[in-house]
């Protein structure tokens, strides 16, 4: 957090302190505030300390978080973005193996709507952080009432890395 | 580390997916920029005395502890910059070549 801010404050739980880089040893030693923030609410103020360019992305950035974000995330359902006054937010529904995604930007909702396919693999090559060797891999297949959509798509280690598409060959789409 | 903002904001996003919410709660996530101010406001359970304890010793990270530690991440990257931070000068990093063990290279940050 200190590449794009200076001050950090956290508001959680009754423990609300803050660190100052600008200040000796201020990246780990926090100072205890007075003021108290909302109940049940964590709140992190980044007090930021980008130049233009670095602000503009990530204006840009926040604006742009694409509501697929959510897709692969286990837990956060819902996500909100406030940029100077510009909102917009996104959330996720599970039914069964469809997953709709909403987006709610100023003047219009977009839904999108994916099958979600699940595959378990036992015979990983061994590694620490993967007990039994096991994975689990999902892939999200988007579609509309036309059919499939065959675009590129970001593929994800729970959130988003790079884009790449699937080839569909024509004798299955056309039987 | 986490020069591009877009990076940043992703990681935060992942360690909030990390943490504890209520049952019955939709887990949720603010972004809220004003001017020079960036408010991440989240519905989580909230931190722990061990919570905090973490984020002090580890306080570069924007890994959010759970119970006292930093789960599923990549590397502890807090430590080593609180490190270059206290000592704020130059500093050595040894590594050693993977196959032939005799061999060690030596940088020094200029």
């Amino acid at each position: 957090m200190f590449a794009v801010a200076d001050r950090v404050q956290i508001f959680s739980n009754g423990f609300n302190f803050e660190f100052d880089q600008r200040k000796e040893l201020g990246r780990i030693c926090p100072t205890i505030l007075d003021e108290d923030g909302p109940p049940n609410k964590t709140l992190f103020v980044l007090f930021l300390s980008l130049d233009k360019v670095g602000y503009t992305e990530l204006e840009d950035h926040l604006n742009d978080l694409d509501g697929e974000t959510l897709l692969f995330l286990k837990k956060i359902r819902s996500l909100s973005v406030n940029v100077n006054g510009r909102r917009s937010s996104r959330s996720r529904d599970v039914h069964g193996d469809v997953i709709s995604i909403k987006t709610h930007l100023p003047g219009k909702t977009v839904t999108k709507e994916f099958v979600l396919v699940e595959n378990s693999s036992t015979d990983m090559p061994h590694h620490e952080k993967r007990p039994g060797q096991r994975t689990k891999t999902w892939v999200a297949f988007p579609y509309d009432k036309s059919g499939p959509i065959i675009d590129p798509n970001f593929m994800y280690a729970v959130l988003p890395m790079q884009k790449m598409q699937f080839k569909v060959r024509n004798s299955y789409l056309h039987g | 580390m986490y020069s591009d903002p877009s990076h940043f904001i992703l990681e935060l996003l992942q360690n909030l997916d990390d943490t504890s919410y209520a049952a019955g709660v939709q887990p949720t996530v603010l972004f809220n920029l004003h001017n020079d101010k960036l408010v991440v406001e989240s519905n989580q359970i909230g931190f722990t005395e061990k919570d905090v304890d973490a984020i002090c010793s580890l306080g570069e990270s924007s890994k959010i502890p759970i119970d006292g530690v930093v789960k599923d991440t990549t590397g502890e990257k807090g430590i080593g910059c609180v490190l270059v931070d206290l000592i704020n000068s130059r500093f050595p990093v040894v590594v050693r070549r993977r196959r032939q063990s005799s061999d060690i290279f030596e940088w020094v940050q200029f």
